[in-house]
């Protein structure tokens, strides 16, 4: 992409418009799996589908997640020193976050 | 997205002038505004203002009008906040299940709490919000609703969305025989 400042405009966009489609479908699903024991849960999680659906639902989240926040830090945070490290920080919380959450659902689908 | 300020910063280099320089008032009454030294005139430099001189500082929330424009602009990002702090609930919620029966209890049963449930109906809310308003921006993206009018119709739409939607979620979450 041209630039820096174009691929966060359009990746930010990319990512909302996946993610429209992906709420709902997981806002409906959660209403249905909300009191699901453990093994039901686990059940639903390990379907292809359903697992599919929260891995790129939750990459995309991630990536969408610390551009808005890479914003918010950008925006506020004026002192240099401290907003690098603010962005390092936001950075890895939205991996480590991702990690956490794709390893738990590959772990799943591999437990059932 | 950096702003340009190195051209604001020129300004800087020059006599550093107070917003009212002795004599002003007296020039302006006698024309003599234009025989004015560049150096000897009022400048104003956004960059001053900034906290450490480094970029402009927008104008302060006190002395503008609230408008729906503007708290929905506010809504939005602070929704956006809460939600990237409330990722870690739905991914609490698959770290334990993968841990096993004890763990996914123990996590489910906070998210049931009286509490927990307080703070997923928040949660819902802004999700629904962030979603809708997010909708509306790719709209705009592409070039329609974007009048004064319009622009704010639809902010008041993306509200009462948010808050219908989040009741139907409810309604329905709790209607689900557990």
């Amino acid at each position: 992409m041209a630039s820096h400042a174009t691929k966060h405009f359009v990746m930010q966009r990319f990512t909302a418009m996946i993610q429209v489609p992906l709420v709902i479908w997981l806002v409906i699903s959660i209403m249905r799996h909300a009191r699901d024991s453990h093994d039901a849960f686990m059940i639903w999680v390990g379907e292809p589908l359903t697992a599919g659906l929260m891995i790129l639902f939750v990459m995309s989240v991630c990536y969408h997640m610390h551009l808005g926040m890479g914003e918010v830090i950008d925006d506020y945070i004026h002192k240099k020193g401290t907003r690098s490290g603010l962005s390092l920080l936001n950075k890895l919380f939205a991996l480590g976050l991702g990690v956490v959450a794709i390893y738990s659902i590959i772990a799943i689908t591999l437990i059932v | 997205m950096a702003l340009r300020t190195d051209f604001l910063r020129g300004a800087r280099t020059r006599a550093p002038m107070p917003h009212c320089v002795r004599g002003r008032g007296r020039d302006i009454e006698n024309g003599n505004m234009a025989e004015q030294s560049l150096d000897q005139r009022p400048t104003f430099n956004p960059v001053d203002l900034a906290s450490d001189g480094d970029r402009p500082t927008s104008p302060h929330l006190q002395i503008w009008g609230w408008t729906v424009s503007m708290a929905s602009s506010i809504t939005q990002r602070a929704t956006g906040i809460a939600l990237y702090a409330g990722s870690i609930l739905l991914v609490a919620w698959l770290a334990a299940a993968a841990l096993g029966e004890a763990a996914y209890n123990t996590v489910t049963g906070l998210l049931g709490s009286p509490l927990g449930m307080v703070v997923l109906f928040g949660f819902t809310w802004a999700q629904m919000f962030h979603m809708a308003k997010g909708i509306l921006h790719l709209v705009w993206d592409s070039g329609h609703l974007i009048g004064k009018d319009q622009g704010a119709q639809a902010n008041w739409i993306v509200y009462a969305l948010s808050v219908g939607l989040t009741g139907i979620i409810w309604l329905g979450a709790l209607s689900v025989k557990g």
